[in-house]
């Protein structure tokens, strides 16, 4: 999994690309604190080229998504693809984690 | 610690200084006494809780440790005065600390560095002799440590694990005495516990339950969660309340204080063993597969519902269908479905179904045991990477005309296909 993040002012865009397995889910949590860490008022989780997210890799998003709305920040998912999207309906967390466009 | 005195009496000189050396027996040294060329060494001198290195730093110099102690906090170690510390890493080729060293007292240390101890190889080759032999001794010692530490956990897993088993129904069949349904299920997790889970049971005479879940990671953490969600899950439909009630009052258990976000999908059932009348709620989870008499199976469709700890105020709803004698349901986690191959593809729901629809009037326990083969055939090598788990549940009431086991074996049965998203398996 490879992650590039594109920074525009106080907002950060997260590139996910590959399988966001266990290790994945680990390495996407570093690149979210890290954006944290250096100020990000808004987090994108760009899922485009996401081929697959595990569990873990959704409580990753669930968790920050959390902290970031309790300190007036926001953290979203974006154009997730078809195999992640279909994880994101089934578990019911679409609506909640997926920025409306 | 010896006496330096008795050093001046026996112990080599060293750098050319009229040096008195101390005797002092240096750790896995053994019996044999070791002389230390103090006075060509540094002293040094550290207060308690001082680091004196850290893992993975340069490792530049050794101590000889003269007053105080020192600990290993990696390696759980007390280093007490008259032992040498820090010698692996000035001898390793990769010249980096191979643990970290605390002062657990107000410590006094004599240091050698690199360069002195190259010295120490031409000018007393016996006593560099007994530094290597103490440095291999302490490192066969900490492999030594290591390793028991290690089986130690292995068997602490061991025992999670076969808890967690004995947590799950796992005496088949499960209800001997009923000929109105039967059950099966097999669960096999990733590693040593996992975060997967099923139950069945019995409330009153005509009601059975039956729940499949998987809480969100894998490993201990998910274990758990699995184990608290479980026993919520099982308390509250005992309490008789319909599958989306249960789902409901258990999301508003486990939501407060969740601060990791810890989830867990389930799916909940509740068959009336008098009429076939199922209701089934979901919380997150694979949609079940419905499986028909005739030899065919199909997804079941059920009203959506977020995973279970996340949001107290979710609503679920219900749905009801009835099954006919010899109909059934088999339930399953992403651990089936999302099984990888070695190029990464997945065993997919479509290829789920089929494995279903091919096997439907099996007895359970074959139909369950083949798809789980058929993953194993997917797989190949590919390690598996998350917990498998499967239920099967078929009912048999409502005037069974095949006594139990029989009908699944009968090679005459040529059942008409169900129109509408029905697989057919293979003849």
């Amino acid at each position: 999994m490879n992650i590039q993040t594109i920074v525009t002012g106080e907002t950060y865009e997260l590139l996910v690309a590959g399988r966001i397995d266990g290790e994945g889910a680990h390495h996407l949590e570093e690149a979210v604190l890290k954006s944290m860490r250096a100020g990000a008022k808004s987090i994108y989780v760009n899922l485009a080229s996401a081929t697959f997210i595990c569990s873990a890799g959704l409580r990753v998003l669930l968790q920050y998504w959390r902290q970031m709305k309790n300190s007036q920040r926001l953290l979203l998912a974006t154009r997730p693809s078809p195999e992640v999207d279909a994880v994101l309906v089934t578990s019911g967390f679409r609506d909640m984690l997926v920025e409306k466009v | 610690m010896l006496p330096i005195r008795e050093a001046e009496a026996g112990g080599p000189a060293y750098g050319g200084s009229g040096v008195a050396a101390s005797l002092l027996e240096a750790q896995g040294a053994g019996t044999r006494a070791l002389a230390w060329p103090l006075t060509a060494m540094r002293r040094e001198i550290f207060a308690r809780g001082e680091v004196l290195f850290k893992v993975g730093e340069p490792a530049d110099k050794m101590f000889y440790v003269i007053r105080g102690a020192i600990r290993l906090p990696e390696l759980n170690l007390r280093i007490p005065a008259g032992q040498i510390i820090g010698e692996m890493g000035v001898l390793s080729p990769l010249k980096e600390r191979t643990a970290s060293a605390v002062c657990e007292e107000d410590l006094e240390v004599y240091t050698m560095d690199r360069q002195q101890v190259v010295e120490l190889f031409r000018k007393d080759p016996v006593l560099a002799l007994e530094l290597v032999q103490t440095s291999i001794k302490r490192f066969i010692e900490n492999a030594k440590a290591e390793a028991e530490g290690l089986e130690r956990t292995r068997s602490e897993l061991r025992i999670a694990h076969d808890i967690q088993t004995s947590m799950l129904p796992h005496r088949f069949p499960a209800h001997a005495d009923r000929t109105d349904f039967e059950t099966y299920a097999l669960m096999e997790p990733a590693k040593e516990v996992g975060g997967d889970f099923y139950d069945f049971f019995t409330v009153g005479k005509h009601t059975l339950y039956a729940l499949v879940g998987d809480a969100s990671g894998k490993g201990i953490s998910a274990a758990l969660f699995m184990a608290i969600a479980k026993a919520l899950l099982k308390s509250e439909a005992q309490r008789g309340f319909p599958p989306h009630r249960v789902l409901s009052r258990v999301n508003h258990l486990l939501c407060p204080d969740n601060e990791r976000c810890m989830f867990v999908t389930a799916f909940c059932v509740r068959l009336d063993t008098q009429t076939g009348l199922v209701e089934c709620a979901n919380a997150g989870h694979n949609p079940p597969i419905r499986v028909f008499q005739e030899g065919t199976a199909a997804f079941q469709e059920t009203p959506p519902g977020v995973a279970l700890g996340i949001q107290s105020d979710a609503k679920y709803s219900c749905r009801k269908f009835k099954l006919r004698c010899g109909d059934g349901l088999f339930l399953y986690t992403d651990g089936v479905t999302e099984a990888a191959n070695p190029q990464q593809q997945l065993f997919s729901e479509r290829r789920l179904l089929a494995c279903v629809a091919e096997r439907c009037r099996q007895p359970l326990e074959v139909l369950l045991r083949g798809v789980r083969a058929e993953v194993a055939g997917h797989a190949l090598q590919e390690p598996q990477s998350d917990d498998i788990t499967m239920l099967g549940l078929r009912y048999q009431g409502g005037g069974a005309t095949f006594p139990k086991g029989a009908r699944s074996r009968s090679p005459r049965a040529t059942w008409p296909a169900r129109p509408g998203g029905h697989y057919r398996g293979r003849k």
